[in-house]
């Protein structure tokens, strides 16, 4: 079919496709070794191997959309707050390049490590050196953020508790929220060890939770001091308990 | 006609060499804009806190991050690389040159704790051009070498390429589709719970961090049954996939039901897979140019 590798010869003319030569066989073969190699990454789901930890570029275990989040998340991030107290969320950028998700992946590990002070600290920097930069004009998206990032006068790095169904029905408020560091604005970042949680908020999830889809009703919290101990929560092992119960 | 030329018939149909060469200046045009654009970036990237490095793929091979003016001075280098092997110059050279210099340069951008996902067909995909003789048409090669940018010869070889850019595309959905259904909940994430979740968690995440959750993420978020039916219908494109080998229709079926499931991850998450969500991905499913018939 071919008389070099770079100047195939042409075949005007020719009415049908040419049979199989060795070439040919010697080309799927090819084939099927790189289908291989490009289908490896998915030994790691029948090793009992973390497909997480597993995965590589360019030859990834694709994990996105398989863990299950069920009705809740914990977050670590940055908190900023103003002088009066509103919360404002500072830019991701402020903490570096490469993305949203970059950045929270960095800063997830970094409080992991215990180097929640140092993501303060660069935050706190970062505001403070915007600060001095003279300030956009206008109404787009940067220069809107830009104007509200300037009232944040403190930042914290938190690991904030959500239920999605409270905080898609419009309370964004975290349910629970561990606070590793603080720093203000121009200041110096300090460790910090403290829990803050929303009264308002059941830490069982709300009544749209998985204690209401498990069909034995829902219990919401009583106000503290009125037998709001412990035992009195259903939790979901405790539904799951009655379940096998009643069908036993 | 024996199962071994059915085979070869339909996996490597013998086509001109503008079925790759098309690919190829799509391939490479669109990666040289998406990259150039995110130049920026990457730069800023390179100067990033050492203790951030956690090497992959090939990039495991260095300790310690590059020192920036060399990474930057090895992602330009990309570029132009790039750029004589979409205009097809010297391709036997340039073309295996700008694999590599692809490949080095968007692992070491996956090399800082975070891995993403949005570049790797387009990584494989200009690793099989640059490759295989992609340039052999619409090239400065086939100019001076043919006195013509389009050749009339066929050549199996040629009806190859399209079918390995299509087997590393199947690669990517097929073990996406493993992923969902080796996980907790098995093939019970077909309900949509767990996508329901990831779409939840993803918004919360974008406001926490300073951008926006898009609103039809929001607004679906009540709507169970639409999560029962994209999670249907995504794991069966993902796991369909192969499925796209077999036959001309299955396969566009399956480039149109992958480009929709990215479009619907795009308006709903903001997530931008812009290689699969701008069809050059699925090019490689319309292959350009006549074949000889079996």
């Amino acid at each position: 079919m071919r008389d070099g590798p770079t100047h195939p010869v042409a075949l005007p003319g020719a009415l049908t496709t040419p049979a199989a030569t060795s070439r040919d066989l010697w080309a799927l073969a090819a084939g099927a070794a790189f289908t291989a190699v490009l289908l490896s990454p998915v030994r790691h789901y029948f090793n009992g191997r973390d497909k997480t930890e597993q995965d590589s570029f360019p030859l990834s275990t694709y994990p996105m959309f398989s863990a299950n989040r069920k009705d809740r998340t914990r977050v670590p991030h940055v908190a900023g707050f103003t002088a009066d107290g509103e919360r404002v969320v500072p830019h991701y950028g402020h903490f570096g390049a490469g993305g949203l998700n970059q950045v929270r992946k960095q800063v997830a590990r970094m409080v992991r490590q215990g180097r929640a002070t140092e993501v303060a600290q660069r935050y706190a920097d970062a505001l403070a050196a915007q600060r001095r930069r003279p300030a956009p004009r206008g109404e787009g998206p940067g220069a809107v953020r830009r104007r509200r990032e300037e009232a944040i006068v403190r930042v914290e790095v938190v690991r904030s508790r959500y239920f999605f169904d409270t905080y898609y029905a419009g309370n964004t408020t975290p349910q629970e929220e561990t606070v590793h560091a603080r720093a203000d604005v121009g200041g110096t970042a300090v460790a910090v060890s403290a829990t803050r949680t929303d009264p308002a908020q059941d830490p069982q999830g709300p009544p749209t939770g998985p204690m209401a889809r498990s069909g034995l009703g829902y219990t919401p919290p009583a106000a503290v001091g009125t037998g709001n101990t412990p035992a009195d929560y259903r939790t979901e092992a405790t539904v799951r308990g009655a379940q096998e119960e009643s069908a036993r | 006609m024996t199962v071994i030329q059915a085979l070869v018939d339909h996996l490597r149909p013998a086509a001109r060499p503008v079925r790759p060469a098309v690919l190829r200046l799509a391939t490479g045009t669109f990666s040289a804009l998406h990259n150039i654009r995110r130049r920026p970036m990457f730069r800023s990237l390179h100067r990033q806190d050492e203790t951030q490095f956690t090497p992959v793929g090939v990039v495991r091979v260095l300790k310690r991050p590059l020192p920036p003016r060399v990474a930057d001075a090895l992602f330009d280098a990309a570029q132009v690389v790039n750029l004589a092997a979409t205009l097809g110059i010297g391709h036997r050279v340039t073309g295996p040159l700008n694999a590599a210099l692809q490949l080095w340069t968007i692992t070491y951008r996956n090399s800082w704790t975070m891995l993403l996902h949005n570049d790797n067909m387009m990584t494989m995909h200009q690793l099989v051009l640059g490759a295989t003789r992609s340039a052999d048409a619409l090239s400065v090669d086939a100019l001076v070498r043919d006195r013509t940018v389009l050749p009339q010869r066929f050549d199996r070889a040629y009806g190859a390429i399209p079918t390995a850019l299509n087997i590393a595309t199947c690669a990517v959905y097929f073990i996406s589709g493993v992923a969902k259904v080796r996980g907790p909940l098995g093939f019970a994430w077909a309900k949509g719970d767990v996508l329901r979740g990831q779409i939840a968690v993803d918004g919360v995440r974008k406001d926490l961090f300073g951008s926006a959750r898009t609103e039809a993420g929001s607004a679906l978020y009540r709507q169970k049954g639409l999560f029962t039916l994209l999670a249907a219908l995504s794991l069966a494109v993902e796991l369909g996939a192969p499925l796209s080998l077999l036959d001309h229709r299955l396969g566009r079926l399956f480039a149109l039901g992958a480009w929709g499931m990215h479009v619907g991850i795009r308006i709903v998450m903001g997530i931008r897979f812009t290689y699969n969500v701008s069809g050059v991905a699925y090019l490689p499913y319309v292959p350009a140019g006549p074949q000889l018939p079996r």
